[in-house]
Order: structure tokens, then sequence, then C-alpha cells
């Protein structure tokens, strides 16, 4: 397993204002499987995400990532982590806005302090992938939602991350884009061979493009759709 | 993150924000402008001056004096101030009871007197092209039934002073210890008036007799007033004479019953002197000199602060110093001289042989003194300066850290999606010094084209009032940047910035990215 989860919780503030996120969860995601997080606002998705993304620790339990500790690292293991071992697609996009769709693409890679040479190939590949070679120059305010969601996909793949963690990617985008982009989503997993762990609240999205759902309420994960 | 990647995008940063990097600009150019400045002009003024000195004929001179104090430094104990005061009047008042208790317990005696051996010994030295003791003679000047009393001196041969002073003729040669040189005014008393006369006067050999011991002026200067108006030896010691009887008769007259024996033996070693001076055998000697110049003062004008250090020869005639030795030693008995000058051959053998004659145990001033103390001044002028423009590049750095923070506002989301992707803390703090930096080195590179342009429109406005007050050519501009002040500037400006994003860097760095990107 790629990820796994062992009694791994995350609670905001304490005592009597102690919010639990996640609840003790244990789970388990394989190598290149597509994983759909479902649930309501609050439900505590986003705070998984969180703690899958390396962005944030838990406070309690373990997050195995590879047989590795997640929970254990300190902030460079975990920065590490997240330039070299995990993508996220946001909602939002969140694109640099004074750089242009090849500058943000290639922002990890120069985080990682590949060369200039790697950094064409890999950035120029990576836009073609996701139908944008012909937009690499433009701002992001010059871009479509679709487009700027092609970006931020493409900035999160180019490193080839073993997982992709997408959070509401369509979130902003109308029902013809949203059919595109999560196609591209799963096209560009299965050709990297990426594990794609998706969060929605949409269940017909869900249902379309992943191998498994698993649906989060009150901190809680359980396996199917639970109503 | 690679150093290149950095500076890139801390430089597409700042392009982002075009007029405030220029206001940031403006306040780091105009500090390093003001230090860079300072640095040049302090270096050009004192290659000028290095300049002035150097072809100046002081530039090679040693004065050479005997050591005369002697003078132990007292125990701290000794000048402790008792009583409530302040720590700087304390100071004060312990430096002022130092000084009193040294001036007190100091004794004026010469130390190593110059002898005529130590002479010899340091014409010997490497690098010595004259030596020069001080030897007043006295000597009546005689010519064409013209005899009138003088003094005069040694002068070192060929030395370039004279060639600028000279009315007529040449400078003594080395080894002309015959000839003379006389000043216009001897000449004027001797009846050459004209410069065709003074001319004339170039050649012709003139009687210089010296007198010492009994009715010489020599020992009659000990007795009497030398502001007496009376040039003729015969006339004065007959005058003097009269007077020093009237005097024994006067006091042989006197009931000196009242007065104290200290008084009484006060006058009788007095009349006792006079006794002795007129028993000393009197020596007369007459020499033949041949006039080889005729030279007058130079006007000094307000630049000519090393002049006012070696004082040329000031007597109205000048000797080979051959021949003042040969006299001072064989007419009129001295052996031993207080001071003496020396000259070298090249100003840069100036240190070596002043550190010889020193070892020696004599006393020297040189224009090494000189230039340390001209030297010493330009630095404190530039030194203040200088705090000014640190202080106004310190004001510029509290504005471009305010501009920083605002930046780091400004780009909370960016720098959070940067974490997202794995940057780090590090890595985003660095990114904000290299800005600082950067602005730094920007700023020092524009304070740098503008100072050179301000040092060649500013120099040459500098170099002619300097010219015209000095009434000389200065060589070279007035400004030189050194690499050294390029250097120390640049370091400046880009400490400086950098030490002013040191705060917002770390702030940038503490973003939590969740938090960041989610206030976008």
């Amino acid at each position: 397993m790629i990820i796994q989860a062992q009694q791994l919780s995350k609670w905001y503030g304490s005592g009597a204002n102690r919010v639990v996120a996640v609840d003790e969860l244990d789970f388990g995601f394989d190598a290149g499987e597509k994983i759909a997080i479902v649930g309501r606002s609050g439900s505590g998705k986003t705070s998984l995400l969180n703690l899958l993304a390396g962005l944030d620790r838990p406070s309690s339990g373990r997050l195995l990532i590879d047989g590795k500790d997640l929970s254990k690292s300190n902030s460079s293991q975990m920065a590490a982590y997240r330039r070299d071992t995990v993508g996220v697609v946001f909602q939002s996009f969140q694109l640099v806005p004074q750089r242009t769709a090849w500058q943000n693409v290639e922002l990890p890679l120069i985080i990682a302090g590949e060369s200039v040479s790697n950094r064409k190939t890999k950035v120029a590949e990576t836009l073609d992938r996701v139908g944008l070679a012909d937009r690499a120059t433009h701002l992001p305010n010059q871009l479509s939602g679709g487009e700027q969601q092609r970006v931020s996909i493409a900035r999160a793949v180019v490193k080839q991350p073993s997982i992709l963690l997408a959070d509401e990617p369509t979130g902003n985008l109308d029902t013809h884009t949203t059919e595109a982009i999560m196609s591209l989503l799963i096209e560009v997993a299965d050709a990297l061979g990426i594990t794609l762990v998706l969060i929605t609240h949409d269940l017909a999205l869900a249902n379309n493009f992943s191998d498994r759902i698993l649906t989060m309420a009150d901190g809680q994960l359980t396996e199917g759709v639970s109503r | 993150m690679k150093l290149f990647d950095v500076v890139n995008m801390a430089t597409h940063n700042l392009l982002q924000r075009p007029v405030r990097t220029a206001l940031n600009l403006v306040g780091i150019s105009l500090g390093t402008i003001i230090i860079l400045l300072t640095a040049a002009g302090g270096e050009g003024v004192r290659q000028a001056l290095y300049s002035l000195i150097e072809s100046s004929p002081y530039a090679r001179r040693i004065q050479v004096s005997v050591d005369y104090w002697q003078a132990e430094e007292p125990e701290p104990s000794e000048y402790q101030i008792a009583g409530e005061l302040d720590v700087e009047r304390r100071k004060r008042l312990e430096e002022s009871l130092r000084l009193e208790i040294i001036n007190r317990e100091s004794s004026y005696s010469v130390g190593n007197s110059i002898k005529v051996a130590n002479v010899r010994e340091i014409e010997s030295l490497d690098h010595v092209d004259s030596m020069v003791p001080q030897i007043w003679l006295s000597f009546v000047l005689q010519k064409n039934n013209v005899q009138r009393q003088f003094e005069g001196e040694a002068v070192a041969p060929n030395a370039r002073g004279q060639m600028k002073n000279l009315l007529a003729g040449k400078p003594l040669a080395a080894g002309d210890t015959n000839g003379i040189l006389i000043h216009e005014l001897v000449a004027y008393h001797m009846g050459y008036v004209t410069k065709g006369q003074v001319e004339q006067l170039i050649g012709q050999q003139v009687t210089a007799v010296f007198r010492s011991g009994g009715k010489s002026m020599n020992n009659l200067a000990y007795l009497v007033n030398r502001s007496v108006n009376e040039s003729d030896p015969d006339k004065l010691f007959q005058t003097q004479s009269e007077f020093l009887t009237a005097l024994k008769q006067l006091v042989g007259e006197m009931d000196l019953s009242s007065l104290t024996d200290a008084q009484k033996a006060m006058i009788k070693s007095t009349l006792d002197l006079t006794e002795q001076v007129e028993a000393t055998p009197e020596v007369t000697e007459s020499r033949l000199f041949i006039v080889r110049g005729v030279y007058f003062e130079k006007e000094q004008n307000v630049f000519d602060f090393i002049e006012r250090y070696f004082r040329e020869a000031s007597s109205l005639v000048l000797f080979h110093p051959e021949a003042a030795i040969d006299v001072g030693v064989n007419v009129s008995g001295q052996d031993e001289f207080f001071a003496a000058s020396v000259m070298v051959d090249r100003f840069q053998n100036l240190k070596e042989v002043e550190s010889k004659i020193k070892a020696m145990g004599f006393e020297t001033l040189s224009v090494s003194q000189v230039f340390k103390n001209v030297e010493e001044e330009i630095q404190s002028v530039c030194g203040v300066i200088f705090y000014i423009g640190l202080a106004v590049l310190a004001i510029a750095a509290i504005g471009i850290s305010n501009t920083l923070f605002i930046s780091v506002l400004e780009r909370t989301r960016e720098f959070g999606i940067m974490k997202s992707l794995g940057a780090t803390n590090w890595q985003i703090t660095r990114l904000m010094l290299v800005e600082g930096a950067a602005l730094g080195a920007l700023g020092a590179a524009i304070a740098l084209a503008m100072s050179w342009l301000a040092a060649i429109l500013g120099g040459r406005f500098l170099q002619g009032y300097v010219e015209g007050e000095v009434g000389q050519t200065v060589s070279g501009n007035l400004f030189v940047f050194s690499w050294t002040s390029v250097l120390i500037a640049f370091a400046a400006s880009i400490i400086v910035c950098s030490a002013a994003s040191i705060l917002p860097a770390w702030r940038a760095a503490r973003l939590d990215p969740i938090v960041a990107i989610r206030e976008n």
C-alpha cells in the first residue's frame, strides 16, 4: 500500500472547544488506485487531504507513505515529501498570477533544483500532455477556468509524483469542462501510474471517475456510499 | 533551488513592481553615492597631496634634531582625581594632571648632540644625498670697501628649493666649498641693486672675516642684547666695554650690605663672566668665497603647508655645508650641533633613512609625519561623511524593510503555493534575502555610475579651484575610485539591504501554506 493510515486523527482547538475533523481513521490505498472521497461540506475531507498532502500534521495516529511515517517527519522532510512524492490540484487552481503557464508548471522543478535543460523538456512535455502547448506564455488571467485547471494539473504532475490529490478540481468549472478535466486527470494518472485521490462532494463524478469510493462524515471514513 | 533561479525570481519580482523598486533604489543609491564619493574624494585628495608633497623639494628632506626631553611616565595613582565627578570630566582632569606632572618632572636636557662624526656617519648611509648640520656663523662680509656684519648658515648643494628662488647665478655645486649664495638684500647692501648689477656679482670674490673668542660677536652675544643696532664689532665691543666698566664701577661704589648673599653671588658671577669672555683668546680668520648665486625669499601661499614644517635656511648668506663645518670646527670651536637636515635621493627611501637616523638616538621630522597628519585630517573628515552616508543607507533600509513587508503580504499566496510545492523555509528566506541583496547591488551599481559622473563634473571644478589656490598643476583626478572603495560601497549597500530583508524573510518563511492558500 502506498498510503496507510492508522488511528489517524486531526483536531483543532482544545478542551470544550475541540473540533475533531479526522477521527481515528484506518485505511489504506494501493499504488495506482483511483479513490474518490465524497462527503458534505465540513465532513473533514479537506482536513484529510491536507494531511495526505503533507501540508498539515496529524494530532495523533500514524500516516505511512510507502511505509515511512510522515507524522514523525520534521519540516524539511515534510517539504521534501511535498516536493517529490505528492502533487495537489486545488479547486481554485492556486496559480501564481504574475507567472505564465510555463513558469507556473516550471515552479516545482525550480524548487527541486533541476537543471534548465531538464526543466525545458519536462515542462514542454507536460504542457503538451494537458493540451496547453500553445498557451505556455499566457498569464493565468489570460486563460479560461478550464485552462487554468489544466495548468494546475500540469504543475502537479510535472515531477511525476506517486500520489496526486485533487481537491474539488472541478468545483469552479462548468459541466462540459468538468468532464474534460476529469478525463484528463484520469488519463494522466493512468499514463504515469499515479495514485489518484479525488475529494469531491459530487457523487456522480466520484462514480464515473474512480475505482473506489469512500464517504467522509463527521471525521469518519466509510467504504462505499453512505446516505 | 539553484542560486541562478533564486536571483532570477527575485529580479522578476522587483521588476513586477517598478515604481516601488525605483523609490527604494533612490534611497539606496543616495546613501551609496555619499559613501562612494567620500571614499573616492578622500583617496583622490590623498593622492593629490601625495603628488604635491612628492614634487616638493621638502619631500626628500629629514630634519634631524637632538632629543631634548627626558620625561618619565607617572604612575596612574599619581594623577588620580578624587571627588564626585562625571566620567568625562574626571578623564579630562586626570589627563591634565598627568601632563602637568610630566612637565614638572621632565628635565630639559640635551641627549645625544650631533657630532661631526655623526654627520659623517649619516652622510655615509645609503640613499643620503646630503647632510647639512645647522650652524649659524657670524662674520663680516667685505667687498669693495663695504663691510657689514651678517649671519650665515649651511645649505645643501644642488637643493631644488634654491633653483626656484635664484635671481641670478646657479645653486652651489656638490664640491663647491668656496661658493656662497647671498640674499638679494646683501647684494643691495654691497651696492648691487639692479638686475644687471646683481648678475655682475656672480663669480666675484668676497671676503668673510670670522671671529671667535674675545671681542667676537659670538662672545658678545652672551653679554648684550643682539638687537643692539651696531654692526661693527669693534664699535660694539667698545660700547660694551664702556658699559661693563661703568657697571663694575657702579657696583664697587654701591652699598651691597642690604643685598642677600644670593643676590651678591649673582652680581659677582655676572662680572666674572664678562672677565672670562674678555680673557678668551680671540681667533680671527679671513676666507675668500665666490658668489655663485643671488637668491630671494619666495612668497608663500596658503597651501605651502609643507614649508611651515621645514623652514628653508633663513640667513642671508648660505655656505656649502663642508665650508660651514670647517669654519664652525676650526674657527668657532663648534664641533657639535643641535639640528641638521638630511636630503635623501628618492622620496620612497625617506622612511628607511629616517628609521636608521632614529636608531642613532636622534629625533627626526619629515613629510612622512606631515603626510600622516594630513592623512589623519582627511580621514577624520571622510569618516564623518562616511557615517552620514551610512545613516542615509540605514534610513533607506527602514524603507526597504517596510516595502518588503508589504511585498510579503502581497505575495502570501505565492509563498503558500511555493511551500505546498515543496519549498523549504530556508528557500523562501533565501528568496527574500536575495531580493534585498539584489536591490542593494542594483542601487550600488546606479550609485557607482552617478558618482562617476559627479566625480567627472565636480572633479574638474575642484581641480581648477585647488590648482588656482596652490599655484601649480595637480596631477590626476581629485576623485579616485579604488577597487577597495567600490567593493566597500557595494558590500555596505548589499549588507544593509539584505539585513533590511531579514525580518520580512522570516515572516515569509513562517507562513502556514494552508492559511496562505486559504486566504486567497
